[in-house]
């Protein structure tokens, strides 16, 4: 790259955060008087006469503060108002320096001199120039130098002109920024006629200040408002019979490369002879100065006859080695003669970019006329190494996993492409660059995505979107032209990058890779680019559908939803307590691999959960209830062909509470490789719960002691569909009982019971049979009784309208006192179904009912033979003479009373002749009896087991029967 | 038996809702100001001060802070800090109180205080690392600690002066 000289002072106004000074900038045709290069001797560095100031109209705010302890010892604050101060604007500028000429007549002179707003304000500087002296200028110009070059061109615009002494003509006006400047060229040219040696003009070149809108130039140029103080520079031109040799030098940096090393500098020498006198031995003489060296070979002279010297000067003493010499004795410059030179020179060892380099150069030459020597110097250039613009981009070669869409790069190198392996459809590709600033100053670096740039690019209509390192924050494009921003970016400095692309929904399955291609630059210099790839391996294309029926658009390729879960598949029925089974089919239609995963929702969107009451799942079959979370493997699709199919249940268990109604539920199969999809809606029924089943009715009783009170209900089926009936004692608070179940005869209401335990049990098979009245046959029948090996032991089929007997039998303890009281709930149940029904049987224990009467008959002789009929008054016999007493024991309740035992004794003065005897007892009897001195104990009544137990008691008497027993005494 | 006692709750809510100033916080006891005043020089150089609602480049700005205890108890732990504005520089040994405050500085926006002369490490042209004063120019803030009571009725001035950059 090759730059002139410049060497501006730049308030970048779109980098928002830097100024930069010293900053190279290729300026060609820059509009308006905006910053120049400041060259020329002693002008001193861009930077030194910049103005700190804040902008004029700055509000500079303050506001005090004073924290104190009241009274409380509470520390608090107050602030004091605000006082605000406006800053004022300074107008005001810097004009450099004076210069001294020589001009002949009709001749021309150049002065190039710097103007600078030091002001805080922009400001329009009013720019003119009038002379004095003995020398009459026919014409004074002053140009604003557009390009920079020092040199008058023909771009340069023309400000002021002022043809001969005398007149008031408008100044030119320029307008400059603070802390700019600008390079004005005062032209001062002389009549052909103008009288020669002696004569010399002060040119005078004034900048004022104008006001910014009427831009009236003020008669002042003052650094504060009250000063007044003009700011003009004197030029003195002096009429001289010599050579005047003019020089006027340029350089431009040339970069061969990057780095330093091969860079070098273009020196031009234009040397002119403006006098009307030869300059005799004129010799060039350029002094690096230890600041370049010359390239030696490379300098081009024009006329070719001007010879490179050796490097002494005139009396021989040796100068710098480093630079050229020119000329010489013998060589002249002839008036209005031009010599130009041009060579290359290299920065010194050790050169640092941005070092100045100033140069100036020489020419010395002998005035013939006048004698004595004619040195003239050229404009100081200055020169620096441009800043090399690099800008590199790119992948990160790091985190590779191809499983995850996380900003990695799945192939693990820096190889120019970021490389993404899969993502779904829907789903957006994760791409991370880093982009890194290698320009020798800070740069601003623009981004974009090229979606075309690559022969297999991404999917028409994938959306490229471009944030910061955070992934969040969206990178702007300030000027809309595609390139986004990444910022000012410091030397060496990096960028993270992160690009989303995202692919259209209905992308269509294709072939991977997909390629694009990420460009960043240099704002500074657009043209300075690097690039990546982002390389996207797979769209994995996910597509589930989930059906009841293999219809024609199940497995088709994910064309068509075979059942869309706007309607429902499929309708099932069911009751409380039931549980309702739903086949469904699940087919691969994608491009990838799934295992998918099941779930039953309440509502289309996914979003409602099973209430904690319903068990609704997916199971292997309706046979095997085994939980199914997943569908299995299940291989994709490949174009044109049939995917993976899985087949599989919805179990809906039903709850006993469940109220009636249609329920809707939604089965999801979710792709665990993609993000494919499908839901299916199954409805349910659930019927209304009849009231099928009744055991009735509630039934009460009394036992005695050891008694047993029998209880009798009926149970029917009410309902409209057949139960199995199993009969249970729910609960029994204080006796035992026994269920009883009627065992026949068929074809008649049942007379005989028999107890449960006492039924065999049969698995599944034909056991016994028990009555029951049958709807149907319109008369009593039996079936058969059956036991399913559970914990149920007996099940009675009813079907609807059915109905029979069972019998319950409670057994008072003996030892139950009168008024103890028992509830025994038997409770009819459905094996499946929600169906039950109970009644209560209540027992209390009652008072016994058992007689006793004694009677006796006189019995003379003692031959056990009654002589007179039994009376239960008194009995009279003489000594000697017997009685016979007669007892008789007598069961007058309603329930069979054993352990009947009759106790009595002798009369006192009688004695016991025999022993007792039971006249009679229930059969088979079994009753005896005891004598114990003059007691007697006698034990009657039959076996009878009454409390169910399989084990008869003795000595019982039933109800209504009586027992007796007879002994005789005979009186002492 | 004794007689039932009349409670009226919502009452003496009334009267905490219609009476504030009984339980309300007390009235600033410091009434402050800030005032500005641009310092320039007649024709025999006697300093004349100014309000002014702006100043040029160069201008030098004395910041008066005047407070008064409007209170009837004395007020102590007084604490008076004047900010140091941006595009402004601290003119040195121009901060003026009365009695013997003692005068604290900040070089970082009120996050650390130090009387003078600031002094800190720094890197000289020569890349060496130096202890330097900090020129005043530098400050941020200065303030006036254990500053006397104020006393009811009491009026006290605090000024420092800083430059218009």
């Amino acid at each position: 790259m090759r730059c002139p000289n410049l060497f501006a002072s730049i308030s970048v106004r779109g980098l928002a955060f830097a100024l930069f000074s010293g900053l190279l900038v290729c300026a060609g045709g820059v509009s308006g008087a905006r910053a120049q290069a400041a060259s020329g001797g002693g002008w001193g560095p861009v930077g030194d006469w910049a103005s700190t100031s804040p902008d004029g109209g700055t509000r500079i705010v303050n506001q005090a503060v004073v924290v104190y302890e009241d009274a409380n010892g509470q520390e608090r604050s107050v602030t004091t108002n605000e006082v605000a101060l406006v800053v004022q604007s300074v107008h005001t500028g810097r004009l450099s320096k004076n210069q001294t000429r020589m001009i002949v007549p009709g001749g021309e002179t150049r002065f190039v001199h710097r103007l600078e707003n030091v002001g805080n304000a922009t400001t329009p500087f009013c720019v003119s120039a009038e002379s004095s002296g003995t020398m009459n200028l026919s014409r004074i110009r002053i140009y604003l130098d557009r390009n920079y070059d020092l040199l008058l061109d023909s771009g340069d615009e023309l400000l002021f002109e002022r043809n001969g002494p005398g007149g008031v003509l408008a100044p030119g006006v320029v307008r400059l920024e603070r802390n700019e400047g600008a390079n004005l060229i005062l032209v001062a040219e002389t009549h052909p006629g103008a009288p020669m040696t002696g004569a010399y003009a002060n040119l005078q070149l004034k900048a004022q200040t104008a006001t910014p809108v009427a831009l009236v130039c003020q008669p002042n140029l003052v650094f504060t408002p009250t000063s007044g103080v003009f700011d003009v520079n004197t030029d003195q031109i002096f009429m001289v019979d010599s050579p005047i040799p003019e020089l006027v030098k340029t350089s431009e940096w040339i970069s061969n490369g990057p780095g330093l090393a091969d860079d070098q500098i273009r020196y031009s020498l234009t040397l002119t002879n403006r006098g009307q006198q030869i300059l005799e031995d004129m010799h060039i003489d350029e002094l690096p100065d230890g600041q370049w060296t010359y390239v030696p070979g490379s300098v081009v002279v024009d006329p070719p006859t001007i010879p490179v010297r050796a490097p002494l000067d005139v009396s021989g003493d040796p100068l710098d080695p480093g630079g050229l010499y020119l000329g010489g004795a013998g060589h002249d410059l002839a008036p209005g003669a031009t010599v130009r030179v041009s060579f290359l020179a290299t920065p010194p060892v050790g050169y640092v970019r941005g070092t100045k380099i100033h140069n100036e150069a020489k020419v010395i030459g002998v005035d013939p006329q006048n004698g004595g020597y004619v040195v003239e110097t050229s404009n100081v250039t200055i020169d620096a190494a441009p800043p090399e613009r690099a800008v590199t981009l790119r992948d990160t070669g790091a985190d590779a996993d191809p499983a995850l869409n996380d900003g990695g790069d799945d192939d693990g190198l820096q190889n120019g492409a970021q490389l993404v392996s899969q993502i779904s459809v829907g789903e957006s590709a994760r791409f991370e660059l880093i982009a890194a600033n290698a320009s020798t100053e800070p740069e601003f670096l623009r981004i974009r995505v090229d979606p075309a740039s690559a022969p297999a690019g991404f999917p028409p209509g994938t959306i490229f979107r471009l944030y910061r390192a955070d992934g969040v924050t969206p990178l702007s494009d300030s000027d809309g032209d595609g390139w986004h921003d990444l910022g000012v970016t410091a030397v060496g400095g990096l960028r993270r990058v992160v690009v989303m692309a995202r692919p259209p929904h209905d992308v269509a399955v294709a072939i991977g890779p997909y390629e694009a291609v990420a460009q960043v630059h240099l704002d500074s210099a657009p043209s300075v680019t690097a690039s990546a790839r982002l390389v996207l391996g797979e769209i994995r294309f996910g597509r589930l559908d989930i059906a009841v029926n293999a219809g024609p658009a199940f497995n088709d390729g994910g064309a068509v939803n075979q059942d869309p879960a706007d309607s429902a598949a499929a309708l099932v029925t069911g009751r409380p307590g039931e549980t309702v089974n739903q086949a469904l089919i699940l087919a691969n239609e994608g491009s990838v691999s799934e295992d998918g995963v099941l779930e039953v929702w309440l509502d289309e969107a996914m979003t409602m959960m099973l209430p904690e009451d319903w068990i609704v799942r997916t199971t292997v079959s309706a046979t095997d209830q085994t939980a199914l979370p997943h569908a299995g493997p299940l291989t994709p699709a490949a174009p044109s062909t049939p995917g993976g199919v899985a087949s599989f249940n919805l179990s809906m268990a039903i709850p006993p509470d469940a109220a009636p109604g249609l329920r809707s539920f939604y089965v999801s199969a979710r792709g665990g490789g993609s993000n494919g999809q499908d839901v299916v809606r199954i409805d349910l029924e659930v019927l209304r719960v009849v009231d099928g089943l009744r055991i009735s009715p509630d039934r009460s009783g009394s036992a005695a002691p050891c008694g047993v009170a029998t209880y009798l209900h009926k149970v029917e089926n009410l309902g409209t569909t057949p139960i199995s009936v199993r009969l249970r004692l729910l609960d029994q608070t204080a006796f035992t009982s026994v269920i009883e179940l009627p065992v026949g005869p068929s074809g008649q209401e049942p007379t005989e019971f028999l107890p449960m335990h006492d039924l065999p049990p049969l698995f599944m098979t034909t056991g016994a049979t028990y009555s029951v009245y049958s709807v149907a046959a319109g008369a009593w029948i039996t079936r058969s009784l059956y036991w399913n090996g559970m914990s149920v032991p007996l099940v009675v089929e009813l079907h609807p309208g059915d109905w029979t007997l069972v019998r319950l039998r409670v057994f008072a303890p003996c030892s139950a006192p009168e008024g103890a009281r028992d509830v025994a709930t038997l409770i009819a149940e459905s094996l499946i179904g929600p169906y039950s029904s109970s009644v209560q049987d209540t027992t209390v224990v009652g008072p016994t009912t058992l007689t006793l009467e004694k009677a006796g008959a006189p019995d003379m002789n003692c031959d056990g033979t009654p002589d007179a009929p039994f009376a239960t008054g008194g009995v009279f016999a003489p000594p000697q003479a017997c009685v016979i007493w007669r007892l008789t024991a007598s069961n007058l309740g309603a329930q069979s009373i054993c352990a009947v035992r009759l106790e009595d004794e002798a009369p006192e003065f009688t004695l016991l002749q025999g022993s007792p005897h039971i006249v009679s007892q229930p059969p088979p009897g079994g009753g005896s009896c005891l004598i114990s001195g003059a007691t007697i104990a006698c034990d009657v009544g039959a076996p009878l087991d009454i409390d169910g137990d399989l084990i008869p008691e003795n000595y019982c008497l039933r109800p209504g029967q009586s027992a007796e027993v007879r002994f005789t005494v005979r009186i002492q | 038996m004794s007689l039932p006692v009349l409670l009226r709750p919502a009452a003496f809510a009334a009267a905490l809702a219609f009476a504030p100033s009984a339980f309300a916080q007390p009235a600033e006891p410091l009434v402050s100001s800030l005032t500005a005043m641009v310092v320039s020089r007649d024709a025999l150089g006697q300093e004349i001060l100014a309000p002014v609602a702006e100043a040029a480049p160069g201008d030098v700005v004395e910041y008066q802070i005047n407070y008064t205890n409007v209170s009837p108890a004395s007020i102590s732990g007084v604490v008076i800090t004047g900010p140091i504005p941006d595009s402004m520089s601290y003119v040195a040994d121009s901060a003026l109180a009365p009695g013997g405050d003692r005068l604290e500085v900040s070089i970082d926006n009120g996050e650390s205080w130090e009387r003078e002369p600031v002094r800190r490490l720094r890197q000289d042209a020569q890349g060496r690392t130096v202890e330097v004063v900090v020129p005043a120019a530098e400050y941020t803030h200065v303030r006036w600690v254990d500053a006397a009571p104020i006393h009811p009725s009491q009026s006290i001035q605090y000024k420092y002066r800083a430059r218009v950059n």
